[in-house]
């Protein structure tokens, strides 16, 4: 009577484990479609078509960067770019676009280094 | 007599041995935050000494053969840098000088520092497919480890910012472009004639990548991936997470692995280790690799 009773107890753990497993693997399918199909659309939304071979190639740059124009003036510490916007001599568009050297109240300050 | 007849066995060894065998190297990646000044798109000639000095004091402490280095401003603060670290032998192989659309010069460059011996270096900016145009690009430099000549490149690939009020849109866009920028610099080194032509026995990509395998929205993100399929191997294998932190996070975003060390016909010899940078808010990774 005994048995009977333990018989099934013992045999379901061991089915349980197969089950579960079987389990297991038939998500980490899905996870694995799923996931494709979240690269899929992500193109879709940049609007990125498939990569052809020769697109792949990254860039070599062989054009020098926007050099300042040479400014006969004194520096003054202070860049007026031709849009109007004034950059101190401790900020990265220092010098870096057309313009010419200013004064420290001239056009308006730049958003970054304060002008 | 004896000591001489060792002498001239050793050297006959080592001239039988040296072209063969490629001596162990340490790398180091490092994204120094804004180098020097630790403010973006700023100088700071003030704080700039004080983390000229840090950085050569984690420098000469780890002692790599490669330095990796991302967020720098310009060649010339690596100059300043290795003047402060003091080791005559390290030499700036490359140094990028990536541009923002309108051609002004970022102040957030790649550059490789090393005392192996260049054979060519350059950089590259990443190509644009569409609407994904990945800021910046990479840093290469071939050098010669002992017989062997070996590839390193220096990305630092797209953050996770995110500025669009389509947050979603924009954080899927962020992963578009690390996965093509991997794309074409495993494109690269793979197609590249002057790297086939000089005999290219092995490859390290190293740099401040972005993204991991922990948090759940980069789970369908291929980035890694990529390096994976090629056949490069990634330095923090097996280590636990807090064993490979190398962002210390910020504000409600919690510290993760972005940084990575990844190689190609050279194996890790030693166990990676993220140590302390103590400036900035990413910590190196410095791993050793040889045969």
């Amino acid at each position: 009577m005994l048995l009977l009773v333990a018989a099934p107890c013992v045999a379901q753990p061991a089915d349980s484990v197969a089950v579960l497993c079987a389990e297991v693997a038939q998500l980490r399918v899905e996870v694995d479609r799923l996931k494709l199909e979240i690269g899929q659309l992500r193109r879709l939304l940049a609007g990125a078509p498939e990569a052809a071979a020769d697109t792949l190639v990254p860039v070599e740059e062989t054009v020098g960067p926007a050099q300042a124009p040479a400014a006969a003036e004194k520096p003054t510490g202070f860049w007026l770019s031709t849009g109007g916007t004034r950059h101190n001599a401790k900020c990265r568009y220092y010098r870096q676009s057309a313009g010419r050297p200013c004064g420290p109240k001239e056009g308006t300050a730049c958003k970054k280094c304060g002008g | 007599m004896q000591k001489m007849r060792r002498l001239i066995l050793w050297l006959v060894l080592c001239a039988w041995c040296g072209p063969a065998c490629a001596v162990s190297i340490r790398v180091m990646t490092w994204n120094m935050h804004n180098f020097p000044s630790g403010v973006m798109d700023l100088r700071a000639p003030e704080a700039e000494p004080a983390n000229h000095a840090t950085a050569a004091a984690v420098i000469r402490r780890e002692r790599p053969d490669v330095l990796v280095m991302q967020e720098i401003r310009d060649s010339a603060a690596v100059q300043v840098l290795l003047d402060s670290v003091g080791i005559p032998a390290y030499r700036l192989l490359v140094c990028s000088r990536f541009c923002d659309p309108p051609g002004i010069p970022l102040f957030q460059q790649v550059a490789i520092v090393s005392r192996l011996p260049l054979i060519r270096s350059g950089w590259k900016k990443w190509a644009t497919l569409g609407a994904v145009d990945p800021p910046r690009g990479f840093a290469y430099a071939m050098v010669r480890n002992g017989g062997e000549v070996v590839l390193i490149c220096g990305v630092h690939l797209k953050s996770n910012m995110v500025k669009d009020s389509d947050r979603e849109r924009a954080a899927q866009l962020n992963i578009l472009q690390r996965e093509l920028a991997v794309q074409q610099l495993v494109r690269f080194i793979e197609t590249d004639r002057a790297l086939a032509a000089a005999g290219l026995a092995a490859a390290v990509v190293a740099g401040d990548f972005n993204t991991n395998r922990d948090d759940p929205q980069f789970t369908s993100e291929r980035t890694l991936a990529v390096l994976d399929e090629a056949g490069f191997a990634e330095c923090f294998a097996g280590l636990s997470t807090e064993q490979r932190l190398t962002w210390r996070g910020s504000g409600a975003f919690a510290a993760a692995t972005f940084d990575y060390v990844f190689v190609r016909g050279l194996t890790y010899t030693g166990r990676t280790r993220v140590v302390a940078g103590g400036m900035g808010d990413h910590d190196p990774v410095v791993v050793d690799v040889g045969r």
